[in-house]
């Protein structure tokens, strides 16, 4: 050991005297001044984790770079200079030489590591999070940096020995876009070459790429197993060190040396074994689950969606990504919903539901449908009224002794539970879960009874990707309201919970919507702005509420407008990962807002968008709609397109008060465009309020119209222009 | 008594055959090892210094098989390689250190009253705090040379290590050996034949692999007795002459070209038969005029 201690001494001495090997350092430090410029510039739109991990990723592969090249310089340097040929004829011992610059190389990456580790110490701090917090956050970078640059330096060290000349060095670029950048891509849709699976072989904790840091519930999702993941890595790290050692010199490898390296390498090899099968099993029954819920989706609903030409696939695509068609109408509802939840960590759900059914059809039925998760057990199921009832998938089927008369109610009541876990994008993140410090139960994981058959997952087949399918939620919008009272209870559970209806008192909720329930526990806070109650994480509070009061002027405006009330009663900020794909609830009583929604230049266009969608989704009629149900193509090109760009100034000008001349520039549509466009223009003359007066002429002129192919705005612009001079 | 005898040693890379069934014993003392570039001197040496391993063959240093106590071995080792940069950022004594603790000197009392013992001996006490980067061809030479002797090695095998030594250096430096030689075995590899010529009472050539000669230093250049002429020819004979005769020096005295060459028989010019040197006895050698 003492010859060990005095390599490790001398090499010390030569990096700390190497000039160019401050360069990385210095590179570090310039990154991290650069990004906290940039923070100050983005203000506090966003948490402060966010922003560091947005940056980590980055620096972190620049680095794994870096230290990789090192490593294999450190090798390289002594053979070069045939220093290693001379120490060859010395009394050390293999081991010695190369451990001693192993851990040299390992001590210069551990120096980035807690370089990169302390600015985020500082740069946690100016954000209200306690040290405990923060100490976890630390911790959970150490071990990613920290074990990447320990396999990126066994690696650097393999390839210099393995490869005794300059294309050692190219190796280690190969070696991370093999590893990195090949899931960097694919994430949630891996192409059929490329198994989700190997996504693990990675030198630090891929799913924190493929799913950014979650606001409101942290690095809970992947602490524990990012954890085992660089455990792994570490052990591996070591593994490929005495792979080398065995490999090096073996001329002059001694028995004991030999027989020291064997023992260590089985040692090795077996605790990468069992940690790696670890890591792989907590990521492969994510996996394994998206894989069942895609097929168990794909095999009872959509079996229909085949890729063809490419111009069928297109056409699959569009009717795949159409949220309008996850709304199907069922005569019966809900009218009041009783129900008693209680959570456990792990993922575990018992509840009792009280359920008040309604039929609003016109003729008696003996049968009602029911749709719950096909993961939950149902373990008891009454009614006074004489019912039966079976499952099938994610169906119940009650049927009644006597048939339910139109108009007329009867009362049940069910009991179920178990685990509600989902995964998606191939099982890198969780869309559904019940656990310590994190709750997520969105509407469409069919965590409780819905009324109807409701396809609660949608599947497209796609053969080009390796587990042949996409998978979306769905949109589960009711035909009728229903009053819910939920009594909510927890075992384990940490965090505060929320619901999408008002709390009425402690774990008691009370609302009705037809837009179902929504249950969310994690690190938030809640406030009011401009009447509106908005759920963040605590750092987010001040820019949501400047977000949300530009969203506010907007809804009002499509209030005064266009009588279009949509302004939520909650809006919830969330991580913009929780869902399988991307329908989102924007519902006027529950507004799921993204936490990645960053206030400044552009939010305008983007509350714009985000509303005109809103309006898109909320079933009324809207610029893209006609009364006669006809299509809005079959309404003159020109004419639609000048309607939707009127609506969504209309939209704009309630927060910017922009002319429509302004917002409208560099529009590159043709002749015919810009002549019907001067008519605007004309009016425009008139003051602004004038031609909002006349959008929502045009408004009502789309919704009262027998049929779409009558639209015509000159038309109609002189049928305006003579009303109000009348 | 021999301290390293080296019995039908063959060595190839892969189809190319660097050593061919070398037999050598080198006694204690000062031992010359001659051959030209490419020849196999360089492989012959790093075998011995336990660099690179042979295909057939045996190896003993000191009695100890080098295959086997091949960590034996280097504890006795001292090695100069031809072509070698110690690590510019240390200073001469770091360097030194640094090897000593790398030849298993572990106490540093004895690491430093060795290292500067060295440093004296080579003449660099007073670039001791120096770095290397800064040192002149000559004193890097002498620092490897320093490096070589640490631990006071019993075989101690230097290749070029007079190359970039100014002349009195090269007699501090054969002065040094010479004395060394007396109670170790010293393998040098040279192209400067009088360091050989000076010191060392043994030598061995080496030609394509194969060895040529293995005896007295004296007995190399008696072997050409008989081969070396000087041929004295006006100039415009002198392409006549180069083409004619391996050539081994020439000079030109007035109009005349004064040539010494190597022949087995009497040059048809007029030609003076004269004492061969060393370096004549090699030259035969190599060139095949002697067996």
């Amino acid at each position: 050991m003492k010859q060990l201690k005095n390599n490790f001494q001398y090499e010390w001495l030569l990096l700390i005297r190497n000039k160019f090997l401050a360069i990385p350092i210095v590179i570090n430090i310039i990154a991290w001044v650069y990004v906290l410029y940039e923070k100050s510039l983005l203000g506090s739109g966003t948490t402060v984790e966010n922003q560091f991990y947005t940056y980590f990723i980055w620096i972190l592969l620049l680095n794994l770079f870096l230290i990789g090249i090192i490593a294999v310089y450190i090798v390289n340097r002594d053979r070069d200079s045939k220093f290693e040929q001379l120490a060859m004829t010395y009394q050390v011992k293999n081991w010695q030489w190369l451990t001693g610059k192993w851990l040299i190389a390992q001590v210069y990456g551990q120096i980035l590591t807690v370089l990169t580790v302390m600015i985020q110490i500082i740069w946690f701090f100016t954000a209200p999070m306690t040290a405990a917090e923060v100490l976890k956050q630390s911790i959970y970078t150490f071990a990613q940096m920290g074990g990447a640059f320990l396999i990126i330096v066994s690696f650097g060290f393999l390839c210099a020995v393995l490869i005794p000349n300059i294309f050692s060095y190219l190796a280690i670029p190969a070696l991370i876009i093999v590893s990195v950048f090949l899931p960097f891509d694919y994430t949630g849709m891996a192409l059929e070459f490329d198994n989700p699976r190997l996504h693990l072989l990675t030198p630090f904790d891929f799913m924190f790429v493929g799913k950014p840091y979650e606001g409101i519930w942290g690095i809970e999702r992947v602490f524990q197993s990012t954890l085992i993941h660089q455990m792994a890595v570490i052990v591996i790290a070591i593994l490929v060190f005495a792979f080398i050692l065995f490999i090096f010199k073996r001329n002059r490898r001694s028995k004991g040396e030999k027989q020291l390296l064997l023992a260590l390498l089985s040692i090795t090899t077996a605790m990468a074994i069992v940690i790696s099968f670890i890591r792989f099993t907590d990521y492969n029954q994510g996996f394994k689950q998206y894989v069942e819920t895609g097929n168990f989706y794909i095999d009872t609903l959509l079996s229909d969606y085949k890729r063809g030409t490419e111009e069928e696939y297109y056409e699959d695509i569009n009717k795949y990504y159409d949220e309008m068609q996850d709304d199907e109408h069922y005569d019966f509802s809900i009218e009041i919903s009783d129900l008693d939840i209680l959570l456990k960590e792990d993922h575990q759900l018992e509840a009792t539901n009280q359920l008040t059914i309604k039929n609003n059809g016109e003729e008696a039925a003996d049968e009602v449908l029911l749709t719950l998760n096909h993961q939950l057990n149902i373990t008891a199921c009454h009614s006074e009224r004489e019912l039966s009832c079976s499952a099938d998938g994610d169906f119940i089927t009650l049927t009644l002794a006597q048939p339910i008369q139109p108009n007329e109610e009867f009362e049940m009541k069910l009991t179920y539970g178990g685990e509600i876990l989902q995964y998606f994008d191939e099982g890198s993140g969780e869309s559904a879960f019940i656990d310590k410090r994190r709750v997520f139960l969105p509407k469409s994981a069919g965590w409780y009874p819905l009324i109807g058959k409701r396809t609660l997952f949608q599947v497209l087949e796609d053969e080009q990707l390796y587990v042949k399918f996409q998978i979306r939620n769905t949109r589960l919008v009711e035909d009728f309201p229903t009053q819910y009272n939920v009594s909510l209870q927890s075992e384990g559970v940490e965090v505060p919970l929320l619901m999408s209806i008002p709390k009425t008192e402690n774990g008691k909720f009370t609302g009705t919507t037809k837009h179902g329930l929504e249950l969310i526990g994690g690190n938030m806070v809640e406030q009011e702005v401009a009447g509106i109650r908005v759920i963040s994480h605590p750092q987010l509070q001040e820019s949501m509420s400047s977000i949300v009061n530009k969203y506010h002027q907007a809804w009002a405006g499509l209030k005064e407008w266009f009588d279009l009330d949509l302004m939520p009663k909650t809006i919830a900020v969330l991580p913009n990962n929780q869902y399988y794909n991307q329908v989102q609830n924007m519902t006027e009583d529950f507004y799921l807002l993204n936490e990645d929604t960053v206030y400044g230049e552009g939010i305008e266009e983007y509350i714009v968008n985000d509303l005109y969608l809103q309006v898109l989704r909320s079933g009324i009629p809207h610029p893209e709609t006609f009364s006669d149900g006809g299509s809005s193509e079959e309404a003159d090109f020109y004419d639609r397109i000048i309607f939707d760009e009127l609506f969504n100034w209309s939209i704009y000008y309630q927060m910017e008060k922009e002319s429509f001349t302004k917002y409208n520039t560099d529009q590159d549509w043709g002749t015919k465009y810009d002549q019907k466009i001067e008519r605007i223009k004309e009016m425009e003359k008139q003051g602004d309020e004038y031609l909002l007066a006349f959008t929502r002429y045009l408004y009502d002129a789309s919704n009262k119209l027998g049929n779409s192919k009558e639209f015509n705005i000159e038309r109609l612009a002189d049928a305006f222009e003579k009303e109000m001079k009348e | 008594m021999y301290t390293v005898k080296i019995e039908n040693v063959s060595k190839s890379y892969r189809k190319f055959q660097a050593l061919h069934h070398i037999d050598l014993q080198i006694e204690k003392g000062l031992y010359g090892l001659l051959g030209p570039n490419g020849a196999g001197k360089s492989t012959l040496m790093n075998i011995i210094s336990t660099i690179l391993t042979w295909d057939e063959g045996r190896i003993s240093v000191y009695g100890y098989d080098l295959k086997k106590d091949s960590h034996k071995v280097r504890e006795l080792l001292g090695y100069l390689p031809q072509h070698f940069q110690a690590p510019g950022q240390f200073t001469g004594e770091e360097f030194l250190h640094y090897v000593a603790s790398m030849k298993g000197m572990n106490n540093r009392q004895k690491r430093t009253i060795e290292v500067q013992r060295l440093l004296e001996q080579v003449n660099l006490t007073e670039h001791t705090h120096k770095k290397i980067k800064g040192y002149s061809g000559g004193m890097k030479r002498r620092l490897g040379i320093a490096q070589a002797l640490i631990g006071q090695p019993k075989l101690i095998i230097l290749d070029e290590p007079t190359a970039g030594l100014d002349p009195s250096e090269r007699i501090r430096f054969r002065n040094v050996m010479e004395r060394l030689g007396k109670e170790y075995t010293i393998i040098l590899s040279t192209h400067i034949l009088s360091d050989i010529e000076t010191s060392c009472e043994h030598v061995g050539v080496i030609n394509k692999g194969e060895l040529l000669y293995q005896g007295e230093t004296e007995k190399l250049a008696s072997l050409a007795e008989g081969t070396v002429w000087e041929i004295s020819v006006p100039i415009s004979h002198y392409d006549e002459v180069e083409q004619a005769y391996t050539v081994l020096s020439s000079r030109r005295e007035q109009e005349q070209m004064v040539f010494h060459v190597l022949s087995k028989a009497e040059p048809k010019h007029r030609a003076t038969c004269v004492k061969p040197t060393l370096e004549d006895g090699y030259m035969a050698l190599i060139n095949g005029v002697i067996t």
